[in-house]
């Protein structure tokens, strides 16, 4: 083993509303290891926990035994927002991934460096524009700047969160079905800006997606979850 | 979003409609100001506030009025009115006091001590007297600096009850109390006053007093209920929260034969075999003999803090004979009012 | 001479105003219905009458006021995200306790402060309708509107205002959203203590039941100012000319305020000075007191009705108010 891998799973479990009669395992004792660098596609069905598998690692789901892992510290018992620090994630839905009430330009100021805390006043200049990321995307998000996030079309508001995400400069990405909402000239443009970023650096992405048309563009090795548990 | 024509421009002219009209009646000064006459035949401004309506702040508001009449100061003759209810809402208090202020009323009759209070504290820089009504301790309230000589311009009637005779009477017709129960409201002002009066006056009679405490009205039958079998006698004090629920401590001193004194006069219609106490009106009464001083040119802070005076009988034949209490004949025959 | 209805508006709303902009902070920046606002009025008055009876300075007063409300919107906050329980619940247990707590602090239920000296003593003897009583009301409302628009353009505000949106995106961040949240709470409720405090120096005294009602009488205030901003919005696009294209260009520095947080301000100082101009309308009209329930009643549906289809009914929509 070359180093320590980005990602590592041991034996993990999760299980939603236990002790309930709604009780369900979503994850049976779930291993898995994730290089450095690598582009891992999870696919399954509904129900199949691949989600779950996302959410597990970012901490927003009931893990009730294993070891979860990234960049070899043990975040098992870290809250979510800990484990941010280290993963970006893009979610399914375009409202999630944003701020829908604030303007574009708050969005990313978000993003930009700098304490929560500071009582100085945020810079006034639209600079987002100047993002390589925002050019080869294609979205006018500098003339947007003042306008409300949830103005913009849902196709532009992921493209926008996945900008933002890419923008924070996290070295693992966690996508969830980001692609489904989209049709697919739409698709492909915003997989070539993943892509020019995995040129640009090391970017370790765990993906989950419905159907794996169009992902031959990201070089990546794919597993399939059923029930909660790794079939190949 | 964009906006069909029409529909824009109506709601553009309702606002511009609203706010021409609040305009207007801001710059209206209609009422506010009043030239302050010297000749004889002016005729006075009294402005009245009182703090919610309840059967004894309306007996004060109704006494003073009549006693006012009486003594030659006729509605639409000689004086008018501007009465106002806060309807228990503090921030509305303030508004009528600022507004009273405002018109230059000749005095200005407050009935309770938070409606004297906000008074007390916009007449300030202004010649305008307060006369107050049924505030138990005005001193502890800051209207007055002593009862004998308030000082400054305010002046008025306290309700201090005839707590001591009240239980001498409880004593002459229930000889075997040793504890009395009573329910009160810790949230009012003039409770506090009242309810060391009540100890002290238990305590010189050696007898034992439980409270029970309650912050509304819906509160106060299950707290009088919790009495039951801890006391022989249950005394409803100059409280307004118990006092509006003064039915369900009727109801349950009736059901379980205590026997209820009641601490103002007004509430023996309803229940309790009896009590002693000036009617409320007399306070409204007292005030009115001292406002009818000051709009004759005495100046308020130099008339003594008023005390209601006479005390009756009252008594409730009905709800004796419920909890078992024999009222002698010869009270009965003095007394200022028997219900049946 | 300054006209009673608006001399009586402008005393009691530039200070109420105050409460509301704590209201504000919490319903519609962060997104919380925080019902301790009853509570921690009360107890902002409580603190300061009792620190001013017992001969402590009245910026001593007005500190604690404002530190006590601060810690009564941590225990809300706490009671929250600790315990679990409720939003709008949590706000309702710490204002029940509050009222124990604030008869305890008075030792009775009400202390006078007719005769002890106040941030307004000053004005006792220049009597009503006195402009300068006014400009200073005007003045302390302004300092804490400003502070507030400041605070707003800030890295803490943007993040505040974050928290309130989306609180997912903002813990993507990496930032612990429990903190904002106590510092949202922890202010509004602060703010709404000041402005209690103000309110009984003014009034001349403190009472257990001075807070009672102050959640409605805020909303009330804030829904009628937002109704006349939107209204006025609405004159404005009526006479703006169509945009004939995009706009192309990227905006510049003055369109990237927060407008949207400075007009949810300004609502709510509108607001509260509509709310008491009413009022005093109402009372000089000879309306009873019970009907100017009615009355406010009526213009807050009235405000919210010609807000059809507009953002106010999007809003509604989405929080449990």
């Amino acid at each position: 083993m070359s180093g320590t891998a980005a990602i590592e799973l041991r034996d993990v479990c999760v299980i939603y509303n236990q002790g309930t009669p709604d009780e369900v395992a979503a994850l049976r004792e779930v291993s898995l290891i994730v290089q450095k660098g690598e582009t891992l596609i999870i696919t399954g069905g509904n129900g199949s926990g691949k989600s779950t598998l996302l959410r597990a690692i970012a901490g927003t789901a009931p893990v009730k035994s294993g070891t979860i892992l990234i960049e070899g510290t043990d975040v098992t018992r870290w809250p979510a927002h800990r484990r941010a620090r280290l993963l970006g994630f893009i979610y399914q839905d375009p409202v999630l991934g944003t701020c829908p009430n604030m303007t574009v330009h708050e969005n990313f100021r978000l993003v930009a460096g700098g304490h929560w805390w500071s009582l100085f006043p945020e810079p006034l200049r639209a600079d987002m524009a100047q993002l390589t990321l925002v050019h080869s995307s294609g979205l006018p998000l500098g003339q947007k700047a003042a306008s409300l996030m949830n103005s913009l079309s849902g196709g532009q508001r992921q493209g926008a969160a996945l900008i933002l995400a890419l923008s924070s400069n996290r070295s693992i990405l966690l996508m969830d079905e980001f692609t489904s909402s989209l049709d697919d000239q739409v698709r492909t443009s915003y997989l070539d800006i993943i892509a020019k970023e995995l040129a640009h650096r090391q970017l370790t992405i765990l993906g989950v997606m419905h159907d794996i048309d169009g992902i031959d563009v990201l070089n990546c090795r794919s597993i399939r979850l059923a029930a909660g548990i790794i079939q190949n | 979003m964009s906006l069909r024509p029409r529909t824009a421009f109506l709601r553009a002219s309702s606002f511009s409609v609203a706010a021409a009209l609040a305009a207007l009646l801001a710059a209206f000064p209609g009422c506010d100001q009043r030239k302050a006459g010297a000749n004889e035949n002016r005729v006075f401004l009294i402005g009245i506030t009182q703090i919610a309506t309840h059967p004894g702040i309306d007996a004060i508001r109704k006494g003073f009025i009549d006693e006012m009449t009486r003594l030659g100061y006729q509605e639409g003759k000689n004086v008018t009115y501007d009465q106002s209810n806060a309807q228990g809402d503090m921030p509305t208090a303030q508004s009528i006091a600022q507004k009273l202020a405002q018109q230059r009323c000749d005095l200005i009759f407050a009935i309770s001590t938070p409606s004297a209070q906000t008074v007390a504290q916009t007449i300030k820089g202004t010649p305008t007297p307060l006369v107050f009504g049924a505030v138990t301790d005005p001193i502890s309230a800051g209207l007055v600096t002593s009862m004998e000589q308030p000082g400054g311009n305010i002046t008025g009637t306290s309700d201090r009850w005839p707590v001591g005779r009240q239980f001498d009477l409880l004593l002459q017709l229930v000889p075997s109390v040793k504890k009395v129960g009573l329910v009160y409201n810790p949230g009012e002002a003039n409770t506090e006053a009242n309810l060391k009066v009540v100890e002290a006056v238990c305590k010189a009679r050696n007898l034992e007093v439980v409270k029970v405490s309650v912050a509304n009205t819906s509160e106060v039958q299950i707290a009088a209920q919790s009495l039951v079998g801890r006391c022989d006698a249950m005394y409803v004090p100059a409280d307004n929260t118990v006092i509006a629920a003064m039915q369900a401590m009727v109801k349950v001193s009736e059901q379980n034969k205590i026997p209820l004194l009641p601490g103002v006069s007004s509430n023996v219609e309803q229940g309790g075999f009896g009590t002693l106490g000036p009617d409320y009106s007399d306070v409204g009464i007292q005030s009115a003999k001292i406002a009818a001083q000051v709009l004759k040119g005495k100046k308020a802070g130099e008339i003594p803090v008023a005390t209601a005076e006479r005390f009756e009988y009252f008594f409730n034949k009905r709800s004796a004979a419920a909890t078992g209490v024999t009222i002698p004949e010869d009270l009965l025959k003095k007394a200022a009012k028997v219900y049946e | 001479m300054i006209p009673g209805i608006l001399d009586s508006a402008c005393q009691q709303g530039f200070l109420y105003a105050i409460a509301v902009f704590g209201v504000v902070l919490t319903l519609r920046i962060m997104n919380w219905p925080d019902l301790t606002v009853d509570g921690s009025f009360t107890l902002g008055g409580a603190v300061a009458a009792t620190m001013l009876t017992t001969s402590h300075g009245v910026w001593t007063a007005m500190a604690l006021a404002a530190a006590a409300g601060f810690a009564a919107g941590t225990v809300t906050f706490l009671l929250n995200r600790k315990l679990g329980i409720s939003k709008i619940l949590s706000g309702i247990l710490v204002m029940l306790v509050l009222y124990s707590i604030n008869l305890r602090i008075m030792g009775r239920a009400n202390i006078s402060l007719l005769r002890i000296d106040t941030l307004f003593s000053g004005f006792d003897d220049r009597g009503q309708g006195d402009p300068l009583r006014l400009a200073v009301f005007l003045v302390i409302t302004a300092v804490f509107f400003a502070g507030l628009c400041y605070l707003a353009v800030t890295r803490l505000g943007l993040f505040l205002r974050a928290t309130g949106d989306n609180e997912f995106m903002v813990q993507g961040l990496g930032v612990n959203t429990n903190w904002l949240y106590l510092i949202g709470l922890g202010l509004s409720n602060a703010l709404v203590a000041v402005s209690g405090a103000l309110v009984a120096q003014h009034q001349g005294f403190a009472d257990i039941s001075m807070g009672t009602g102050l959640i409605i009488t805020g909303i009330a205030a804030l829904i009628i100012g937002e109704s006349l901003l939107a209204g006025l919005a609405s004159v404005r696009r009526l006479f703006a000319k169509p945009n004939p294209k995009e706009n192309a260009e990227v905006p510049s520095a003055g369109r990237l305020l927060p407008w949207k947080t400075f007009g949810e301000l300004t609502a709510a100082a509108i607001g509260a000075f509509l709310y008491f101009l009413i009022i005093a309308i109402c009372l000089r009209l000879g309306l009873a007191p019970t009907d100017l329930r009615l009355a406010t009643g009526v213009l807050v549906i009235v405000g919210i009705g010609l807000q059809l289809r507009g953002p106010m009914v999007e809003t509604y929509a989405r929080g449990p108010l």
